[in-house]
């Protein structure tokens, strides 16, 4: 479909609402948002390496399919193993630093799950013949959206970042593994799965209590029960948490949650 | 990034395009506080996908698709549909020289548009923003999201009389600062 057949774009549409048309051309404007690239970059790599590295759906919907193998990441190693190797575990959005005797063996240890049906199927038919409704036969030629510019990395630290750091054990004991893992198996359930991710957060409660994850642990007690349209049993508990954690990274989701 | 044909991995593309999908995510009604984990599996599912090999679609559009359709299944697990506001703050107008009434006035306009944008469901939100804020053509949508063009067609055609709706209901005369 060539772009002469194409709708003229609305901000350049002398017949759209005025205030439409330039609030258009000031958002298509608008700066690109702040992201810790650097810190975004290494979760991102411990969560690949913690995978094992290789992609494990070489199928890419138009972009060709086939590779096996062929993203290895870019910039150096994902994790490295061996002894003195740090983990950064994406925990809620904060990223958790943890000292590891053994790199290798503890990022996979505390990998999480790959979350379920994170590519749903477009269960929408194909469409009939397209249906241009207001085509542009004067609309000049556009210019092709460029990729975003490379950005700085910020040398602020992330809130969550120096929270979980000032709660950084000496070493990741066994239990703390194990509170670690099921904590995210409970997260990477919420999405979808919110019976088992109620489930886990409340084994997790009662079997580590105060724990190191128990702040996220309730939040995601919360946001299931939300999910799951206990609105009587979710309100009490998120207010209780908003109490208790009035500036979790979490709070802001439980507070939505709790009020939708 | 790599030429001639070959793919790119997570991490370059993490590099590269980080930002530009944290800005999409926030334009398709993200909560804020949900980019950053949303960001992490768009990529994460760029790497699972064995990352973008060049070909008909650009990075950027692939990596809208993956985005779509991983805030898609969010929000519906979520049982919600996207409302969050288009994060004025972070969104402040690019200029080369600050000026706080202006600033005031284009946060309000970004604020009546995200009200109307919160008339479109997760569907139809994308299309909106990558056809009328990315400037994508209807083909480029439809291939980064892996539909038909008749449906980016469709979808483009609800959600642009939707939001018409909205600012002709709401009568609103813009700011100027």
């Amino acid at each position: 479909m060539s772009d002469e057949t194409e709708p003229v774009r609305l901000r350049d549409d002398p017949d759209a609402p005025e205030a439409l048309r330039e609030d258009l051309a000031a958002a298509a404007g608008a700066a690109l948002p702040a992201l810790d690239l650097e810190a975004g970059l290494a979760s991102l790599e411990a969560a690949i390496g913690a995978e094992g590295g290789g992609p494990s759906d070489p199928g890419t919907p138009g972009a060709g399919g086939g590779a096996t193998g062929g993203a290895s990441l870019g910039g150096g190693a994902a994790m490295a193993a061996g002894a003195g190797a740090v983990i950064l575990a994406l925990i809620g959005g904060a990223y958790l630093w943890l000292a590891s005797d053994d790199g290798a063996s503890e990022a996979v240890a505390a990998r999480p799950p790959a979350p379920e049906a994170v590519e749903p199927v477009e269960v929408e038919a194909a469409a009939p013949a397209p249906e241009p409704a207001e085509p542009a036969p004067t609309e000049a030629v556009e210019p092709e959206p460029e990729p975003a510019p490379e950005a700085e990395p910020s040398a602020r630290p992330r809130r969550g970042a120096r929270r979980a750091v000032a709660r950084r054990p000496s070493s990741p004991e066994p239990d703390l593994r194990e509170e670690m893992e099921l904590t995210n198996r409970a997260r990477a359930a919420l999405a979808g799965r919110p019976a088992e991710a109620l489930r886990l957060a409340r084994e997790g409660q009662r079997r580590f209590g105060d724990g190191l994850f128990s702040e996220e642990r309730e939040a995601i007690e919360v946001l299931a029960l939300a999910a799951l349209d206990r609105a009587d049993e979710a309100r009490p508990r998120g207010e209780r948490f908003l109490r208790r954690h009035p500036r979790s990274t979490f709070a802001e989701r439980v507070r939505r949650a709790i009020a939708e | 990034m790599s030429a001639g044909g070959e793919r790119v991995g997570a991490a370059d593309l993490f590099r590269a395009h980080a930002r530009f999908v944290a800005g999409f995510l926030l334009r398709i009604g993200v909560p804020r506080g949900e980019v950053d984990d949303l960001v992490q599996e768009v990529f994460l599912t760029a790497h699972r996908k064995g990352g973008f090999e060049p070909g008909r679609a650009k990075a950027t559009t692939w990596l809208c698709g993956i985005a779509t359709r991983v805030w898609s299944n969010r929000a519906r697990s979520m049982r919600r549909k996207p409302t969050e506001p288009l994060a004025p703050a972070e969104h402040a107008i690019a200029s080369s020289q600050p000026d706080p009434e202006r600033e005031v006035a284009a946060k309000r306009d970004l604020e009546r548009l995200s009200r109307a944008l919160d008339e479109l469901d997760a569907d139809h939100r994308p299309v909106f923003v990558l056809y009328e804020l990315d400037g994508l053509s209807c083909a480029e949508i439809a291939e980064g999201l892996a539909v038909p063009v008749g449906t980016v067609y469709r979808r483009l055609h609800t959600a642009r009389a939707r939001v018409r709706a909205a600012y002709e209901r709401g009568g609103a005369k813009r700011h100027v600062g």
